[in-house]
């Protein structure tokens, strides 16, 4: 059995005449937490979807738990967590109905969990029993992530899941990544354009530029490696925006 | 072309762009074909005026469908509280474009129903009202059902006014009166439904959210109430989990629900309807009922033509929910396994309102009384738009989504397959109608369901729909 959890060989895929991933080789190991980090139309959401089979790549092989995508098990299926850039799903449901919607997809769900994670992300009663589509931008992508830890996932891929949120709520949904998600050896990739927020939960990052992960590593190591590349001479340290600049010019 | 035309046609044109299944270009395609083919019909067998009268009423009507359906959702979009307030003069044209629109619509009807009849009152009163009905709903005015009232007090007075008055409202009378007074109160609905910004605009857009079917991402996507017929069987196939309900729920709100809803308030509608003009509390409109009955009566089965025809579109809006739902391990990882079982849950769901629309079409029919062959008939007319059953199976993944109106020709077109036939066979060899249209609608409805699940069972997974289009 692999070590790695997510490996992708060759993946190529194209929209129209764009090629968007080109020959993409990229592997996560078992409880990395690594952030994923491209300009605007890099091509993020489209890894990300293909990675799940979300999408049918022109190119290539993807296999997760260690088995090839095509031939997913339930179980392992049942061991992924995602929460897509768009939070505003199932609208004409209530938080209520769309958890337990979800409960009955999958085998497994805290319930202890969810309802921790409600009360302490501010759902309150009211809240549960209105639509989605009259909650907050913030409220959606609060309950959009709580479905998707609510099944214990070993794999969860998040895709610009803090981008709706204020400071407080990104503090609190990074707070539960690092205290439970990341404990539990849980593999996580996501994505964001906050920096500093990667640079609170990932260990690794890498750099999505021209349909390939062109950089790719543990951020202090990167940062590390950057700086001695300026020259030598030690003077101010790299930022990551630095390092995000350079990597994907 | 003048600046304030070439302003007018660019908010034309945006309004409509904004409506994603509404085909502009088809709709011109059909006005056009469907004008020449009444008005050459009607200058080949009625009075020489009557193709004019053709002529004049079909693109009127197609005018105002495409201003009701097409423009005025799209037009409410562009008038948002900040291009309102900020934009030099849009409010302004938009209002201005509206209400021409409309005026040319109801005017251009108006002159038509004049060349044959001398009451086209009551025709013109009706397409006014409706239309401005539409408009004051669309855009979420919470007093906007007023305007229906005088439309269900002309059905209930109308054989009760003094004679005098009932020709002076029917004739051209009426005619003129009606556009002396629709003209200002198109303008004031025209100015309400477009505010500039503050907060009843703001509580207006809230509203349009909340209840309206064009402002909505899903369709019939309304609250989804603890009693309602849409929370009980959300609750159902919960506590079932069987997966094809299930997977349904990825769609948006149950669709059978929302069918039963709206054939309950149509039988109530036409119901009580035939029941007053049976008691005689509608003098005149007994003959009419008897007439027309059975025509009444089938246009409940389009609750169902018009769902089938809808199928795909409703599979376009929902695609971030599919991708979640493909994850779950409730249903087949495989393409032909998972490909089947929506196949199978969107053939049930159909076949579901079928039934009802049937049903529904059958009582009333009963209650009008229809009796004996009258109502075997009518049980034929149901069967008749089985073929349509068809439109939700295809390639999701690969296909496009047409437009609604092209959709729902193609589930017209189906339906209409089986009477041509038996009427060919009729003309043809002498043959019975009802036994050639019915085998024929049945043999049709078998055949492009067995091929369509088959071209389902082949394809790639379903879901999200379009993503290889």
């Amino acid at each position: 059995m692999t070590s790695s959890l997510i490996q992708m060989r060759g993946v190529a895929m194209r929209f129209g005449g764009k090629t968007v991933l080109d020959g993409l080789d990229w592997e996560v190991r078992r409880g990395q937490v690594i952030g994923l980090l491209g300009r605007n139309g890099a091509g993020k959401s489209t890894l990300m979807e293909c990675m799940l089979g979300l999408r049918e790549v022109d190119a290539g092989a993807i296999a997760l738990f260690g088995e090839p995508l095509g031939a997913l098990s339930d179980a392992n299926r049942a061991r992924i967590g995602y929460v897509p850039q768009k939070s505003d799903l199932f609208e004409w449901m209530t938080p209520r109905q769309m958890l337990a919607y979800f409960k009955a997809l999958y085998p497994r769900w805290n319930d202890e969990r969810v309802a921790t994670l409600l009360t302490r992300w501010g759902f309150d009663v009211l809240d549960l029993n209105k639509p989605i589509r009259r909650l907050s931008g913030g409220e959606r992508q609060r309950l959009s992530i709580i479905r998707a830890l609510a099944h214990d996932p070993a794999l969860l891929v998040l895709d610009e899941p803090v981008s709706a949120l204020d400071p407080a709520g990104r503090r609190a949904f990074l707070g539960e990544l690092i205290d439970e998600v990341v404990e539990r050896g849980t593999t996580i990739v996501f994505s964001t354009h906050i920096l500093t927020d990667l640079e609170r939960v990932a260990l690794d990052v890498a750099f999505l530029k021209d349909g390939k992960i062109v950089l790719q590593g543990p951020l202090d190591d990167l940062l590390e490696g950057a700086h001695q590349a300026q020259g030598g001479v030690r003077t101010d340290s790299l930022s990551l925006e630095q390092l995000f600049l350079e990597a994907t010019q | 072309m003048s600046r304030s035309l070439a302003q007018y046609w660019l908010l034309w044109r945006a309004a409509l762009g904004f409506t994603r299944a509404f085909s502009p270009r088809l709709l011109l395609l059909l006005a056009v074909f469907t004008t020449l083919v009444s008005t050459g019909i009607a200058a080949i067998s009625a009075s020489s005026a009557a193709w004019l009268s053709w002529a004049l009423c079909t693109p009127a009507g197609f005018l105002l469908l495409a201003w009701s359906l097409g423009y005025l959702p799209g037009a409410l979009k562009l008038n948002t509280p900040a291009n309102a307030q900020l934009v030099p003069g849009l409010r302004r044209r938009l209002v201005e474009l509206t209400l021409l629109v409309w005026l040319l619509g109801i005017g251009v009807l108006g002159a038509g129903m004049l060349v044959t009849t001398k009451a086209p009152g009551p025709g013109l009163w009706l397409a006014a009202f409706l239309t401005l009905g539409v408009a004051g709903m669309t855009s979420g005015i919470r007093i906007a059902w007023l305007i229906y009232l005088p439309l269900l007090a002309g059905v209930v007075l109308h054989q009760r006014l003094p004679r005098p008055l009932l020709l002076a409202v029917d004739g051209l009378l009426g005619s003129h009166l009606a556009l002396a007074l629709l003209a200002p109160l198109g303008a004031l609905t025209t100015l309400a439904i477009f505010p500039q910004a503050g907060k009843r605009h703001w509580d207006m857009l809230a509203k349009q959210a909340g209840s309206s079917a064009f402002g909505a991402r899903t369709v019939l996507d309304q609250e989804p109430g603890r009693f309602s017929w849409d929370g009980l069987l959300l609750r159902r196939a919960l506590a079932q989990r069987r997966p094809g309900p299930l997977l349904m729920r990825a769609l948006g709100r149950s669709l059978p629900a929302a069918a039963a809803n709206g054939l309950a308030f149509a039988a109530l509608g036409i119901g009580a309807v035939i029941y007053l003009a049976q008691r005689g509390l509608l003098p005149g409109m007994t003959s009419y009922f008897a007439q027309l009955s059975w025509v009444t009566i089938s246009g409940v089965l389009l609750v169902f033509v018009f769902q089938a025809g809808m199928a795909p579109a409703w599979l376009a809006r929902t695609t971030g929910e599919q991708a979640l739902v493909r994850l779950a391990p409730a249903f087949p990882a495989g393409a032909a396994g998972f490909n089947e079982l929506l196949a199978r849950a969107q053939l049930r769901q159909s076949l579901t309102i079928w039934l009802m629309a049937s049903s529904a079409a059958l009582m009333l029919g009963l209650a009008s009384g229809m009796e004996g062959s009258a109502l075997w008939q009518q049980a034929g007319v149901c069967c008749m738009t089985l073929p349509t059953l068809a439109l939700a199976l295809r390639d999701h993944a690969r296909s496009s989504v047409w437009p609604i109106f092209g959709m729902w020709a193609i589930a017209f077109a189906l339906s209409y397959i089986g009477p041509m036939v038996g009427i060919a066979a009729y003309a043809a060899f002498g043959l019975p109608f009802w036994p050639v249209a019915l085998i024929t609608a049945f043999a049709l409805t078998a055949v492009l369901v067995v091929k369509r699940l088959r071209l389902m069972r082949a394809a790639p997974i379903a879901f999200p729909a379009g993503r290889l289009n």
